[in-house]
């Protein structure tokens, strides 16, 4: 799939995600200043059917414990919000990844995903490092005023010439 | 006592207990029309919410809070309550949040009061009953009273919700 | 009397999601359980009366689809309600689970008006009034 299709429907997607799951505003990274949000917290999922591969989101803690929070119905400094924010951003990246595959792949293609790991700052760009460039897809995105980012490694041989 | 029909402008919000009564809101753009009724105790009343988060600007919200859904909904809820609605029997339904331009300039001003109402609601355990909201259209949104009955009007003409 | 509910899903945050549209919905419960995974559920399956199950499909251990298929060849589990939420998207994989008995199939991100739609269809019209005691309007 070309490049910027496929970051076309990322971005779509995790706008579409954020929104009707955690409730979330999104802008494009040009619209919005950006915040610091707290410390880093990234995860991923992989996924494998007619082609494999992995997606995997990062954000700050502040923004997961925004999502946590939305997405159980309770205010912004509830400590179950603190307490399920990895799960959170955990989930709405598998919806991400659920979503976007059919997307790309097809509605009648069959995907099996993995559960969402955490994943560390230093684990999150040794991802990014060795991943070959035609491979890897990335959206920035903007929610509710904190950047996250997006990343999708396609790995199948054709994916440069959809 | 005479029936009357009471317009709701926009940033306003009406509430009746009265069983011939109708609400009427005009000219629903990127702007909500939330209506709610209580078949039990026939009351009914509508809110014409035109922006999300009252935090944007405190002070207006303060001076109206109709404007923001999430100062105006509360209140909707409470205005009906005082005239004996029972949340859990209360029924919701929405129109509105259009792509449309608005003062701003703003296109996506529709779609954040969706999501801003929807989060209210999930937060304060309200269902939406239907909802006729998003595409390009204006809209009139009519609640009658006695009977609950909700009806849209826009360019292609009317329809109950 | 109330139903007896089972909510399966690996994931913490979409358990608690399931659970509160569930009291947000009024439906009169006696227990309302979760498990983490299908073997879990299945362990409750047999030791519970349960009217209606929501399940995931992408769970570790025992995921959805081995669940249904074992509740399916059971003589008593086979005529329990299940809803699938799930990410899950392919059209083939939710055709198999339709002829597996699932009654309804709901792809995440679900709004509660889809989950309170499910329970009327399976468990019938109830009686009550808004169940969530924390409520500010």
């Amino acid at each position: 799939m070309k490049v910027p299709a496929c970051r076309q429907i990322l971005f779509e997607t995790a706008r579409r995600i954020l929104q009707e799951a955690a409730f979330a505003f999104t802008d494009d990274p040009e619209d919005s200043g950006r915040e610091p949000g707290g410390a880093f917290m990234a995860c991923s999922v992989a996924f494998n059917g007619p082609f494999h591969g992995a997606m995997a989101l990062a954000s700050g803690e502040r923004l997961a414990s925004i999502l946590a929070a939305n997405m159980l119905g309770v205010d912004e400094d509830d400590p179950d919000a603190d307490r399920k924010k990895a799960d959170a951003l955990g989930e709405i990246l598998n919806m991400i990844c659920g979503n976007a595959l059919p997307e790309i792949a097809g509605t009648r293609a069959e995907f099996a995903i993995t559960a969402p790991e955490p994943l560390s700052e230093p684990q999150f760009e040794t991802m990014l490092s060795n991943v070959p460039e035609h491979k890897l897809h990335t959206a920035d995105i903007v929610v509710e005023g904190f950047d996250a980012f997006l990343v999708l490694i396609l790995d199948r041989e054709d994916a440069q010439a959809l | 006592m005479l029936a009357m029909r009471h317009i709701v402008g926009v940033s306003e919000m009406k509430v009746s207990g009265c069983d011939g009564d109708m609400i009427v809101t005009h000219s629903l753009g990127s702007c909500i029309g939330v209506s709610i009724h209580d078949p039990h105790a026939r009351v009914g009343g509508l809110l014409h919410f035109q922006l999300p988060l009252s935090r944007e600007n405190p002070d207006r919200a303060r001076e109206n809070p109709f404007m923001y859904a999430d100062t105006g909904i509360p209140l909707l809820f409470k205005a009906a309550y005082n005239l004996g609605a029972n949340k859990g029997r209360i029924i919701v339904k929405v129109a509105g949040g259009a792509r449309v331009l608005d003062n701003n300039n703003f296109f996506n001003i529709g779609q954040r009061n969706y999501i801003a109402m929807k989060k209210i609601f999930w937060k304060n355990g309200v269902f939406i009953q239907s909802e006729d909201v998003g595409g390009d259209q204006w809209r009139t949104m009519n609640l009658e009273v006695g009977t609950g009955r909700v009806t849209i009007k826009n360019s292609q003409g009317t329809f109950e919700l | 009397m109330g139903f007896n509910i089972l909510i399966v899903d690996d994931s913490e945050i979409i358990r608690s999601m399931i659970a509160r549209t569930v009291r947000m919905a009024g439906v009169p419960v006696d227990k309302l359980l979760t498990a983490g995974n299908g073997a879990e559920a299945l362990q409750l399956l047999n030791s519970n009366w349960v009217d209606l199950v929501f399940a995931d499909i992408n769970m570790p251990v025992m995921d959805g689809v081995q669940m249904i298929e074992r509740m399916h060849e059971h003589e008593v589990l086979c005529n329990v309600p299940v809803v699938v939420i799930s990410t899950e998207g392919s059209e083939t994989k939710i055709e198999k689970l339709h002829q597996k008995g699932v009654v309804a199939f709901f792809r995440k991100p679900f709004t509660p008006e889809m989950i309170r739609g499910a329970i009327v269809e399976v468990l019938g019209e109830w009686d009550e009034g808004s169940g969530l005691p924390t409520d500010s309007f």
